[in-house]
């Protein structure tokens, strides 16, 4: 027992240690942390293979896929959102979007993920609306597709300023 | 088998409470989505390492009350704490990696994040608890297996992992997290915070009463 703890400290300090000292070197030096933005400051909504029939169905299978900051699907209330670019403006943090990426997230916008809950505002319930590609199970076509993807970033690049101010005005 | 089965009985017992969280949590979520790519599935070992570290540090508090029962289930005092001694380091390595395996999701994001992620801020209360729960862990535990101080002094300090079990059951129970979002796996896991913090009851305030009496 005693070598497995000494291994495992060891294996802790060694992680902690280097991940703590390349964090306050890179701080500061041009190391974003804010995952979702890039450097043009808009991001392709989403990065989708079509089926054979040149459409998608946006399905949990689908969204699943899309589980990353820089590429971020969730559900909400049964309608499918690209939040890839609300990862770098949430007033709340990245890791509580980046935490439900590619999956139902329904109950935590409701709660905020908290316990006990909070609701979010009528102006983030608003702006939610900025990244909704699709409902749950809809089939889009490729051009249905490009279109939903082009309003999202036409609308969060303008509004994604605004989402911290409201959003911490209202907390 | 049946003898095997009668020897090994505090053991099966503690691997099915501990292992019980882990079917709540998998019965929350399809496993596909848990397990979908390497981010993901460090992400949910992560998750599974504190919830199983914590039901396994809870019952190694039950197990240290040093209850009659609890000795004549695992045939005597000196099994129970040869026990206990492994079941702590189990809980503590579970816990250790706990951290590491949910860090690893922010580094390719930013290493500035993943580094803040070990960082005690004062605004985030739950995930302070959990880091200051830890490192005092690691300080007690450091103690017992590398310094070994006298055993009045040893013995005073492993009561502080009393402390640490009450800053993890804060971390626990509000850190946004799968505990908050299912209520089986929140009672489930009350259950067992409540459970420890019984066991420091019993033997900090009843067996000290005992001992008061005796003499």
């Amino acid at each position: 027992m005693k070598k497995a703890i000494t291994a495992s400290l060891f294996i802790f300090w060694a992680v902690v240690t280097a991940i703590l000292t390349a964090g306050l070197v890179f701080y500061g030096k041009g190391q974003n942390a804010s995952p979702g933005a890039n450097s043009t400051g808009t991001q392709p909504a989403a990065s989708v293979s079509l089926g054979p029939t040149g459409t998608l169905t946006l399905n949990m299978a689908e969204v699943a896929k899309h589980n990353k900051a820089s590429d971020c699907w969730m559900v909400i209330n049964n309608k499918v959102y690209v939040l890839t670019q609300a990862i770098s403006t949430h007033p709340g943090g990245a890791a509580s979007i980046i935490t439900f990426c590619g999956q139902d997230g329904t109950q935590a916008f409701a709660t905020k993920d908290l316990n006990p809950s909070r609701a979010h505002s009528s102006f983030a319930d608003n702006l939610l609306n900025n990244y909704y590609l699709g409902d749950l199970n809809q089939t889009l076509t490729g051009q249905q597709l490009n279109s939903a993807q082009t309003n999202i970033n036409s609308s969060t690049s303008s509004n994604a300023n605004s989402l911290g101010e409201n959003e911490r005005e209202n907390d | 088998m049946r003898i095997w089965l009668k020897n090994n009985l505090g053991w099966l017992f503690i691997l099915i409470l501990a292992l019980a969280p882990m079917i709540l949590w998998s019965a929350m979520t399809p496993l596909s989505s848990r397990f979908i790519d390497l981010m993901t599935t460090l992400t949910s070992l992560g998750q599974l390492t504190g919830l199983i570290g914590t039901v396994l540090f809870s019952l190694n508090l039950v197990l240290a009350s040093r209850h009659r029962y609890l000795e004549k289930f695992f045939f005597g005092l000196n099994q129970a704490y040869f026990n206990h001694h492994w079941l702590g380091g189990s809980a503590f390595i579970l816990l250790l990696f706990h951290p590491l395996l949910l860090v690893i999701k922010y580094i390719p994001l930013s290493i500035a994040l993943a580094a803040q992620f070990f960082l005690p801020l004062p605004f985030d209360i739950a995930k302070s608890t959990g880091i200051l729960a830890l490192a005092l862990m690691i300080v007690l535990l450091w103690l017992t297996f590398y310094i070994r101080p006298r055993y009045q002094l040893w013995k005073t300090t492993h009561k502080f992992l009393g402390l640490a079990f009450w800053l993890a059951s804060l971390h626990v129970y509000f850190i946004p997290s799968d505990v908050a979002r299912s209520l089986p796996l929140r009672i489930y896991m009350l259950v067992f915070i409540v459970l420890g913090f019984l066991a420091i009851l019993y033997r900090t305030v009843l067996n000290a009463g005992k001992k008061k009496n005796l003499q």
